[in-house]
């Protein structure tokens, strides 16, 4: 009777190994054709990362904030004196990879890799709170998104207030962008270019003025 | 070693990493040849002309206010910042300005 068991148990361990063996060959393959595919076909920032990598990396993002954190809840209201303080440092330190609409519709943006996301859509705004401060506060890894803030601070008000203002980018009116224009940094050449612009439409030359 | 080499490159291959870009924007001086409310042709100081597309994101500001593909016309100076955007043959303008601020007429 104890043979006629351990034989089964035997042959059943045998079916479960071929099965895991079969199984681990198959995922081999897979990524060596994937890895072939990829040393192929080169490394480019301008690509669109794949379902799978989009996942897992969101994923990634998801595990490396602590639970703690994800549960935090703004302690600033969502007034409109707020609103325009994160909008504000928005502006003066987000909208250059990020755009002012929160679109990641800029040079910078659209072509890195994983892509500045639309902040506006679910994928952000169905974070919570402390997973939208904790981001900003110590950046993700692997992304073009750095640190702004200090190591385990739970006060930066600034940071908070950024909170306030994502929440709010869905309905961000034009007025807005356009103060946030304002703010935006610009470097000697792109000041010069704006006026530049602003000669050409005012009936002057499109060549740079003499200052 | 090399293993672990190999599997820290197939890490990467799997997490993203960043790099910066310069993009593919473009800034178009010109006059208006033609604007529907799809696209706009627009005859360069080069004196190319250049279809561009607008999309649910194109911004119009005439003189520095909000405006709209309707108020553009024909022979109107115009400047158009673009961008590119897959599957998009044509340029496709993210910002349309016009019509001079006051502080940009001339005296």
């Amino acid at each position: 009777m104890m043979r006629v068991q351990g034989g089964a148990l035997k042959r059943w361990l045998v079916r479960i190994l071929a099965a895991v063996g079969a199984l681990a060959l198959t995922l081999l393959i897979a990524a060596g054709i994937y890895f072939a595919a990829v040393v192929r076909g080169g490394f480019a920032a301008r690509d669109q990362p794949s379902a799978l990598e989009a996942r897992l990396a969101r994923a990634a993002r998801s595990l490396a904030v602590p639970a703690r954190a994800k549960s935090l809840k703004n302690p600033l209201p969502a007034s409109d004196e707020v609103i325009a303080r994160g909008r504000h440092h928005w502006a003066d330190h987000c909208a250059l990879c990020h755009a002012n609409d929160g679109s990641g519709d800029t040079p910078i943006g659209r072509n890195l890799y994983p892509k500045a996301p639309d902040m506006r859509a679910a994928a952000t705004q169905g974070l919570s709170d402390g997973e939208l401060y904790y981001i900003i506060e110590n950046g993700i890894r692997l992304s073009g998104m750095p640190a702004w803030g200090e190591r385990a601070r739970e006060d930066d008000e600034d940071s908070w207030a950024l909170v306030a203002f994502i929440r709010h980018l869905p309905k961000l009116g034009p007025d807005e962008v356009r103060k946030m224009e304002a703010l935006n940094p610009k470097s000697a050449e792109d000041k010069q270019e704006e006026e530049q612009e602003e000669n050409f439409l005012g009936g002057g030359s499109s060549n740079p003025q003499p200052h | 070693m090399r293993i672990i080499t190999y599997l820290a490159l197939v890490v990467a291959l799997i997490i993203p990493a960043s790099a910066f870009a310069h993009g593919g924007g473009q800034h178009i001086m010109g006059t208006v040849k033609a604007v529907d409310a799809k696209s706009l042709t627009v005859e360069t100081t080069e004196k190319k002309q250049v279809k561009v597309a607008f999309d649910e994101q194109t911004r119009f500001e005439k003189a520095g206010a909000s405006a709209s593909a309707q108020d553009l016309s024909v022979g109107e100076r115009v400047v158009v910042h673009t961008t590119t955007r897959p599957g998009v043959a044509e340029p496709v303008a993210i910002m349309v300005k016009f019509g001079a601020r006051d502080s940009a007429r001339p005296k």
